[in-house]
């Protein structure tokens, strides 16, 4: 990998980790869903390619009180910890969502060109 | 935490890239708060866990290898990266009571294998690599198999069909190309299956109903061409209907356990359950039909009534007109163990045109019956029905069987008219009797007396082992009796042509009255009482006496008596003046016809024997 190949990976990583803690919000605002099972989302939706740093993601959102999550035993493997919204995490995503679309808007005025 | 070393089979190299991984996590996170750490080691252990169980579903490996293990920890990434993440725009860490403490007591649950074509070990569809990854056998041996076999190869496109692709599986079936591929594929064979398999089925059904009404006798009351026929393509078919919906109910069964519903939809596993029911009583009446049909050719067509479903019955007939039956073969019966009686109707159609047109399609017609050693059978074969007296059988002819030791009488009624067909029937007595038949008649025994009595027909013949034969009143033109051992005693026989021969055994006749006779013993003396023989005669015997009364001798008819060693005594009737030339080696003899006038037309009597006396007496 050379340097240019690098400064690539970390500006997307960059660009993808503002916009990951929003989809994740999105994720678990629909239904509970566990660790593996908001991956197996974000990889369908080409959003992350370092599946290890959802779970921080997840333990960051859970520390700052906008999603809460409770354990589930599974008939088909170990017990899970499902993810849910709290009431603060719904307000806080709709303004973010929001404010993601004033972004993309803006964005699309400037890469547009017209 | 859950260590996971305790639950699955980890390699060296693989539990330590495990534990490196862990250390790692820490050794980045020692500035963080230990419960957030413990927290995120938690949730990739867990991940991990799921990301093991969902590799070893598809793998024939139960171990979990340094490859695997570092597959999933890449697809992690970086411990330094995962850590940091942790600090990224962090903001003020707020408790929230509504996160639950872990509270479950962890167990193993197995991981639930998924058959599936595999992606790894693939020649050409990957089914053998799939079949082996999901019951560890060999896929190299299976190949081998599929190869080997025939229709291995069309089973194995069948199932490169019906069984899912790896890929698909694990992507959880998301519409792609070649998904649409497969359900039309899917589809087409669906259509395929309804166009053979239905039809198939409703022929089997059919099979098996006649199977039934004839098991039961209820096509007696229903018209032959409707359910008595059983062409002999639907017999055939029936095994392979039989055999390929099971084979479909058990891949569906697979499917529909595997993959969310097989190819039929069926639903709940009672269909199964029905349908296996309904395919097992299919199989029972098959057999039990092929049982007791055991040979059924071509364009055949058969009907007949058995109380008993032991014996197996051979019956091959054609038809050439619209319910004419035409038997151009035998009809066997062959009696076993423990069976009390068996009827057998042998004429089949209800109806048919006159009766000029069937006799000129009917043919000789031979039964024969052959019997197992037991103390009681009654075989009844029998023309019930008045309409179907247009069937005639110009010459009867049966031909009984039966074996040592078994005591039996065969009767049979007067054939009268043109409908020579009677019935014949074997009873528990000391000897085989033979009575009242006017038909061709053969009777074989071993080691058993025969008797055979007040016969008027064709041709009579009786074949035996050790016993003795005994005949009574008898008229034939063919008559014919051999024996090994035994004497044969002969009281009013007439007939064109008499063989009596017995290996070891004297032969008496009283009045027999013959064109042509032959009387042979090897070891045995022959006495003849008023014997008549109007052609020709050949009486001889290897070791024994011969006494001969004749009661008249033709003119012009020939006569050779010969014996090795014995005595020949000859008494001829009044009013004979035979021409006789006797020769003997050793012994006296005394001709009393030395001198006698001969003429052209005088009877000849040539007598020999090379040890022993010779008489010829005046009577």
């Amino acid at each position: 990998m050379d340097d240019k190949e690098i400064l690539m990976k970390n500006k997307i990583k960059e660009l993808r980790k503002g916009v990951l803690e929003l989809a994740v919000l999105k994720i678990v605002s629909e239904k509970e869903r566990y660790g593996y099972d908001i991956i197996e989302v974000l990889k369908n939706a080409s959003l992350t390619t370092s599946e290890g740093t959802i779970y921080p993601l997840l333990t960051r959102l859970k520390n700052e009180g906008l999603i809460f999550y409770k354990w589930e035993e599974s008939d088909k493997g170990p017990p899970r910890k499902y993810y849910t919204i709290s009431e603060k995490g719904a307000e806080l995503m709709k303004e973010l969502l929001s404010e993601w679309n004033n972004i993309n808007s803006g964005l699309k005025r400037i890469i547009g060109g017209n | 935490m859950r260590n996971l070393k305790d639950f699955y089979a980890f390699t060296n190299e693989a539990q330590k890239a495990l534990e490196n991984f862990y250390t790692s996590i820490r050794k980045e996170g020692k500035n963080n708060p230990p419960e957030d750490i413990e927290e995120l080691l938690e949730s990739l252990n867990e991940h991990i866990e799921i990301s093991i169980r969902e590799k070893l579903r598809f793998s024939n490996n139960q171990r979990i290898d340094a490859q695997m293990m570092l597959e999933i920890l890449y697809s992690l990434g970086d411990p330094g990266d995962i850590v940091s993440e942790l600090n990224y725009g962090a903001g003020s860490k707020t408790e929230n009571a509504a996160n639950e403490k872990f509270n479950i007591k962890y167990k193993y649950i197995p991981v639930q294998k998924v058959l599936c074509r595999s992606s790894r070990d693939r020649w050409v569809f990957g089914v053998c690599g799939g079949f082996a990854e999901y019951f560890g056998v060999s896929s190299l041996l299976l190949r081998f198999l599929f190869v080997f076999t025939g229709v291995g190869i069309l089973f194995y496109i069948l199932l490169g069909l019906l069984i899912p692709d790896e890929n698909q599986v694990k992507n959880g079936g998301t519409s792609s190309g070649a998904n649409l591929i497969i359900s039309i594929v899917r589809g087409g064979f669906l259509f395929f299956m309804c166009l053979i398999y239905i039809p198939l089925l409703l022929a089997f059904f059919t099979a098996a109903l006649t199977s039934f009404t004839n098991l039961i006798g209820l096509h007696t009351f229903l018209p032959p061409p409707i359910l008595g026929a059983t062409p002999g393509f639907l017999i055939s078919g029936m095994g392979f209907v039989l055999s390929f919906s099971l084979l479909m109910l058990l891949l569906n069964l697979i499917m529909q356990l595997h993959f969310n519903g097989g190819f039929l939809k069926l639903g709940s596993r009672n269909v199964y359950a029905f349908a296996a029911v309904i395919s097992l009583i299919g199989i029972s009446l098959v057999f039990a039909n092929f049982k007791n049909h055991n040979k059924i050719l071509g364009e055949s067509y058969e009907r007949f009534d058995f109380k008993s479903s032991k014996p197996s019955i051979t019956m091959v007939f054609s038809e050439k007109q619209s319910y004419i039956p035409v038997i151009e073969k035998s009809i066997e019966v062959v009696g076993t163990n423990d069976t009390d009686s068996i009827s057998i109707d042998v004429v089949k159609a209800a109806y048919g045109p006159n009766e000029d047109t069937a006799r000129e399609y009917s043919k000789d017609l031979s039964v024969k019956i052959e019997m197992a050693p037991e103390d009681k059978m009654l075989f009844v074969i029998s023309s019930k029905d008045a309409s179907r007296s247009y069937y005639n059988f110009p010459k009867l002819k049966f031909i009984i069987k039966i074996p040592e030791k078994l005591a039996c009488k065969i009767e049979a009624d007067d054939f009268t008219n043109n409908y020579k067909w009677g019935w014949f029937a074997i009873h528990d007595e000391s000897d085989v009797s033979v009575s009242k038949i006017n038909a061709t008649t053969e009777v074989t025994v071993e080691n058993m007396n025969m008797k055979a009595e007040n016969i008027e027909s064709e041709k009579l013949s009786l074949v035996g082992g050790n016993g003795n034969v005994a005949v009574d009143n008898i008229k034939v033109s063919d008559f014919t009796v051999r024996v090994s051992n035994g004497n044969v005693r002969a009281e009013k026989v007439e007939s064109k042509k008499s063989s009596i021969k017995t290996s070891a055994g004297n032969i008496k006749a009283v009045s027999i009255n013959a064109d042509f006779l032959k009387c042979i013993s090897a070891v045995g003396n022959i006495s003849l009482d008023k014997a008549a023989i109007n052609n020709e005669s050949d009486i001889a015997s290897d070791a024994g006496n011969i006494k001969i009364n004749y009661r008249e001798l033709k003119p012009k008819s020939s006569h050779k008596i010969s014996s090795d060693v014995g005595n020949i005594k000859l008494v001829i009737p009044e009013g004979n003046s035979p021409k006789v030339v006797t020769s003997n080696s050793v012994g006296n003899t005394k001709n009393e016809f030395e001198n006698a006038k001969s003429s052209e037309n005088s009877p000849v009597l040539n007598v020999k024997t090379s040890v022993g006396n010779i008489r010829i007496l005046k009577e």
